[in-house]
């Protein structure tokens, strides 16, 4: 087969769900001299990104979008020893995300979490209901390229502008970008607490990601 | 179990029989159609030339329901699986008498043409409900002593579903079921399967037309199914009392049936009506109103007393503009006749009273009735639904998001809105740009791009032409 055919067979089996296929067909691809990266940035991610298309196009629905991540990061996880031999395959970037203080929402935290991991970023998940005072050592200790913060409540928004705040208080605000984002959360709120970035829902938190690392 | 409503007591849909064999014997209905008169005297009624009035005993009625069937099948030119009308089925359609528009483009009023009624018809065709399409407009560019027989080519020539077509004489059905032996080849096919039925309206209070009754027995005579219309106005044709008005649309119906039996004991009929209020502020008929549902939910138990296939108005509006006041009428005059189980409610995309309709409210009406249809199902409760393996699976603080169990029960569980507005409210968005009539245009593109309409031979069109000319 061509890396076009196994390409578009990944993509496809992504999108109908087929777990097992995207896996056998990701390594008989590697197998037969497709460059891992490609079958990485070509195929799982781009599969990945149609699945996001597809839900925003309200054709595909939440079960769907989240098991098309799991199936991505499985396969990931099958074929990593064949990216780690140095054949140029960097992660994206380390995301380091938490939901704030004060908020046990998650639900939509883990999908964004699943979605950057699939789409190749690193991502530490701090949790939920996380103390500003964590974040912030944490931020200091890992040093991740972007901290992503969710709330979903307007009750829990002014937490975000918290963990700002002493970041800034700290010193080490100009070390991270930082993404907000949760229900109640808008861009204009973002703007008004100084992120560096914002999106809507998981789909567009990727890209938001890309863009703010300058990778997408 | 599945909710469902009633709003009579089996003592109460008793007095209401009661009641309508006592007006059909005391009172009577009265008919100038000299047909209809021998064929009441034949069934066993009293019919008193001089005055033209029938006064139908009550063991005639007892015989004309011990030859109804409690099912009609409705067939369809796709070849499909008939719709069983009777039971607890709830089929959706269309209905229009309306003579206007609410223009897609330019969103103002203007008259029904041919391609209007056409594009209604397609999308019809193309949305599911309706899974029938009684005859949805009346265009205006057509000379009325043809309109009908216009409309029935329309149908014939635009969907394959089951229709229910109209005609306002005897000549002009006969022309209708000409051109409908065109397309499916013999009268025999059609008689075998019924793929149109053919709609009557009876005149309140207690009034055969001649038309309605040359519809009846010309119908009847074929064996073609009859959905046969009652429509009292409480206050205005039928006394101010829902009850009375229940009475009456009973007695007219039960008296049609009486005709069409007489004329050949096979007719499949259906009970059913419209009966509602006149208002008694703007002086025109209501359908948007509680007593609608009420009344029709009365009426289908009645139907169903007896044991027959029942239909009428239902999902409708009397408001002019695609608004609040469209939801509001539209989901109470659907969803309660639908949990009474009507088995044909009709009424997709008419508003404005009944005088206008507009492909937006088609679509409007399409979703709401896929509202409907999942609370008609109910919750189901069963080992399956009730398995608490997952609960063990995700463990306590967890999320069901992702799980299988998720994936292999939400499409059934849930009902998938097409066009409602959801989502979170995005302060630094145009609030109007999701809502419900922007996302109704846009399905609408999406459902007519994908859509391949029926083809029919242009030799068919022109043998149509020349029959509705003839």
């Amino acid at each position: 087969m061509s890396p076009d055919t196994y390409i578009n067979d990944i993509i496809d089996a992504i999108i109908r769900l087929e777990g097992d296929r995207v896996t056998t067909l990701a390594v008989k691809a590697i197998d037969g001299g497709v460059p891992p990266l490609v079958v990485v940035n070509q195929a799982l991610t781009a599969g990945l990104r149609k699945v996001g298309d597809l839900f925003a196009d309200e054709q595909m629905f939440l079960p769907e979008l989240v098991q098309a991540g799991n199936l991505v990061a499985r396969t990931m996880e099958k074929i990593k020893p064949h990216l780690a031999g140095g054949q140029g395959y960097k992660r994206k970037g380390l995301f380091m995300i938490a939901t704030v203080e004060g908020d046990v929402h998650d639900i939509g935290k883990n999908i964004v979490n699943l979605l950057l991991s699939a789409s190749g970023y690193e991502v530490i998940d701090l949790g939920k209901d996380v103390p500003t005072q964590v974040i912030v050592e944490k931020v200091n200790r890992l040093s991740p390229d972007i901290l992503g913060l969710s709330a979903l409540l307007s009750s829990t928004m002014p937490a975000q502008q918290k963990v700002i705040h002493v970041l800034e208080e700290t010193g080490i605000r100009e070390k991270v970008k930082i993404m907000v984002g949760g229900a109640p959360v808008t861009r204009s709120w973002a703007e008004k607490i100084g992120a560096d970035g914002f999106a809507e829902d998981a789909a567009s938190a990727v890209k938001e990601a890309d863009r703010i690392l300058g990778s997408g | 179990m599945k909710p469902r409503i009633r709003v009579l007591s089996d003592a109460e849909c008793l007095k209401i029989d009661q009641a309508s064999r006592s007006l059909l014997m005391e009172v009577g209905v009265q008919t100038d159609n000299e047909e209809a008169l021998e064929l009441f005297h034949q069934a066993g009624a009293f019919v008193d030339s001089k005055s033209r009035m029938v006064k139908i005993p009550s063991h005639v009625i007892n015989k004309t329901l011990a030859m109804c069937s409690s099912c009609v099948r409705l067939y369809d030119r796709k070849g499909g699986t008939p719709l069983l009308i009777g039971g607890d089925r709830v089929y959706f359609g269309t209905v229009g008498i309306a003579t206007n528009v609410l223009d897609f483009n330019t969103n103002s009023y203007r008259q029904v043409v041919c391609d209007d009624l056409r594009d209604i018809i397609r999308l019809s065709d193309a949305l599911d409900p309706p899974d029938f399409i009684l005859i949805p407009a009346t265009p205006t560019d057509v000379p009325s002593s043809i309109v009908d027989m216009v409309e029935f080519k329309y149908l014939l020539m635009n969907t394959r579903k089951h229709f229910i077509g109209e005609a306002q004489n005897r000549r002009n059905l006969k022309k209708c079921i000409a051109m409908a032996v065109e397309v499916a080849g013999s009268l025999e096919e059609i008689q075998k399967h019924p793929f149109f039925s053919v709609l009557v309206c009876l005149t309140s209070p207690l009034l055969l037309r001649t038309d309605a009754i040359e519809l009846i027995v010309e119908t009847a005579k074929l064996g073609l199914p009859l959905f046969i219309e009652s429509g009292p106005m409480s206050g205005g044709t039928s006394p101010a009392t829902l009850a009375s008005t229940v009475v009456l649309a009973n007695a007219e119906l039960l008296a049609s049936f009486v005709l069409a039996k007489a004329v050949n004991p096979a007719a499949p009929l259906i009970y059913a009506s419209w009966a509602r209020i006149l208002d008694m502020r703007a002086a025109t008929v209501s359908h948007g109103g509680p007593e609608f549902p009420l009344l029709r939910m009365a009426t289908t138990q009645m139907a169903k007393y007896y044991g027959l296939p029942s239909g009428g108005g239902g999902i409708l509006a009397d408001t002019k503009s695609i608004d609040v006041q469209l939801g509001m009428e539209k989901l109470g005059t659907g969803l309660l006749p639908a949990l009474a189980d009507t088995n044909m409610v009709v009424g997709m995309g008419l508003f404005a009273d009944e005088n206008a309709i507009s492909l937006e409210t088609l679509i409007i009406d399409h979703e709401v009735c896929g509202w409907i249809n999942r609370v008609r199902r109910g919750i189901d409760v069963s080992d399956d639904t009730t398995d608490i393996s997952i609960f063990a699976k995700v463990g306590p603080g967890g999320d069901f998001v992702g799980t299988e169990h998720t994936l292999q029960f939400f499409r059934t569980e849930m009902f998938i809105p097409k066009i409602m507005d959801r989502g979170f409210l995005s302060l630094d968005k145009d609030p109007a740009a999701k809502c419900m009539r922007t996302r109704a245009r846009r399905h609408f593109k999406e459902v007519m791009d994908r859509y391949v309409p029926p083809v029919l031979a242009d030799s068919i069109e022109t043998k149509l032409d020349e029959i509705i000319n003839e």
